[in-house]
């Protein structure tokens, strides 16, 4: 299989996010940062998706979300009026469904051999938050958007 | 297939000289948290399109008492070598189970969530659970595929 | 036309109901599941089906296998967050013209339901 460069992975997450923004909620994004985490924890208030990914390679994608950012995904997604938490919950697994999947789309088209799935997504929301992720290495992106920040963060298992 | 779920969790702990004597099993809609601290791992299936999700959620009792004999560290939870420790255990945990299903299906790199009135939906397919006591607390151990 | 949705997501079954009023793509009934969804379709006998991959009790790929078993003129919109070409190919194979990568706005499922509709 051809070497998979991860930085070239990370860039096509990055792009699956503006996809996704773009055609759900005809939003914008722009990458604000992108640095290398050097902490296994993450500290976040808002909401979570996480979703793992396995094959010729494997990793996680963890996706923060502000809560008016929140509002506006559940909207688009069919919601409205009052949005109980289990269903901003699922908006959120679904956005991170979505960027997932668009993003190891491109990721086996582009390496045919790697055959990456993308477990089911999680979601999270809760006060204090902490994530954690041990013996691996990745990329930390904050994204600019009308509505808030989105952070990606995404990892890779080193010994890969 | 919880009750290999069981099983493997019971033969890890074992190893590290915990007994378990009752299992309480539950079924939902939704893979939902319990707990106070989760690690979630994912299942894919190499060349189909079966997924599914595995989890460990621990009330604080139970993490506490699980680090106290891990690690002999009774800050548990609010040390990174506490919360590596638990993934540890659940990496080990999805290796024994994948074992002893001998399935094509390959797990994802475990993510531990820890903090307070944790909600979330871990999967949007059914889950069955297993709940083990533990130290004066709870031990959960979930499985949703599909 | 009559249209079976399925999709274990309830939003996304949403977003295709709600794409589909006001249009001739009446949604006669959802499934959640693989199983729900073969079931569905022998029951409502619809025109046109759209279809997600993965799902519990069934995925969609087997239970689009079973409907086109059933009605090898089954019309059927495969909906998936992905959208590599090995899944694309292994739907062609099956006997699925048509798939349409998630999210997707009103006007892009509607001309994808119509583009199936003339066959």
């Amino acid at each position: 299989m051809e070497r998979v460069q991860f930085s070239e992975v990370v860039q096509t997450f990055a792009e699956a996010i503006r996809e996704v923004c773009m055609q759900l909620l005809n939003m914008d994004v722009r990458k604000v940062t992108e640095e290398k985490p050097d902490n296994a924890l993450i500290r976040f208030d808002g909401a979570v998706a996480i979703i793992g990914f396995s094959g010729g390679f494997s990793g996680r994608l963890f996706l923060g979300v502000s809560e008016p950012f929140l509002a506006e995904l559940y909207v688009s997604m069919g919601g409205d009026g009052s949005s109980p938490v289990e269903e901003q919950l699922l908006a959120v697994n679904e956005f991170g469904n979505l960027v997932a999947g668009h993003a190891l789309s491109r990721v086996n088209n582009r390496f045919p051999e790697a055959n990456v799935r993308p477990a089911p997504p999680s979601s999270f929301r809760g006060e204090q938050l902490v994530f954690f992720n041990f013996g691996m290495g990745g990329f930390h992106l904050i994204f600019e958007t009308l509505h808030g920040n989105i952070e990606m963060n995404i990892l890779f298992k080193e010994d890969q | 297939m919880i009750t290999e779920l069981g099983n493997a969790l019971r033969e890890i702990l074992a190893a590290f000289g915990i007994e378990v004597a009752h299992l309480k099993m539950s079924y939902s809609d939704l893979h939902q948290v319990e707990g106070i601290l989760c690690i979630v791992t994912g299942l894919v299936e190499n060349h189909g399109e079966r997924k599914g999700i595995v989890s460990l959620e621990f009330d604080e009792a139970a993490a506490s008492f699980l680090l106290g004999i891990m690690i002999g560290d009774p800050e548990g939870i609010s040390s990174e070598m506490g919360l590596s420790a638990l993934s540890e255990l659940s990496t080990m945990v999805c290796g024994s189970f994948l074992t002893r299903l001998n399935v094509a299906l390959m797990a994802t790199p475990p993510t531990g969530v820890v903090g307070k009135r944790v909600q979330g939906i871990l999967n949007t397919m059914p889950a069955q659970k297993i709940f083990l006591p533990l130290g004066g607390g709870t031990l959960a151990a979930g499985l949703s595929i599909s | 036309m009559k249209v079976l949705v399925v999709d274990d997501s309830p939003l996304v079954r949403n977003m295709v109901k709600k794409a589909c009023m006001g249009s001739e793509f009446e949604v006669v009934g959802e499934a959640k599941n693989g199983e729900e969804a073969v079931r569905s379709y022998r029951e409502l006998n619809p025109d046109i089906v759209t279809l997600d991959v993965t799902m519990p009790m069934k995925d969609g790929l087997k239970a689009a296998e079973e409907i086109l078993a059933c009605n090898p003129e089954a019309r059927i919109l495969l909906l998936s967050a992905m959208g590599d070409e090995g899944l694309l190919e292994k739907a062609r194979k099956m006997g699925i013209a048509s798939s349409l990568q998630k999210p997707f706005t009103a006007p892009v499922l509607l001309e994808a339901l119509r583009a199936l509709s003339r066959g």
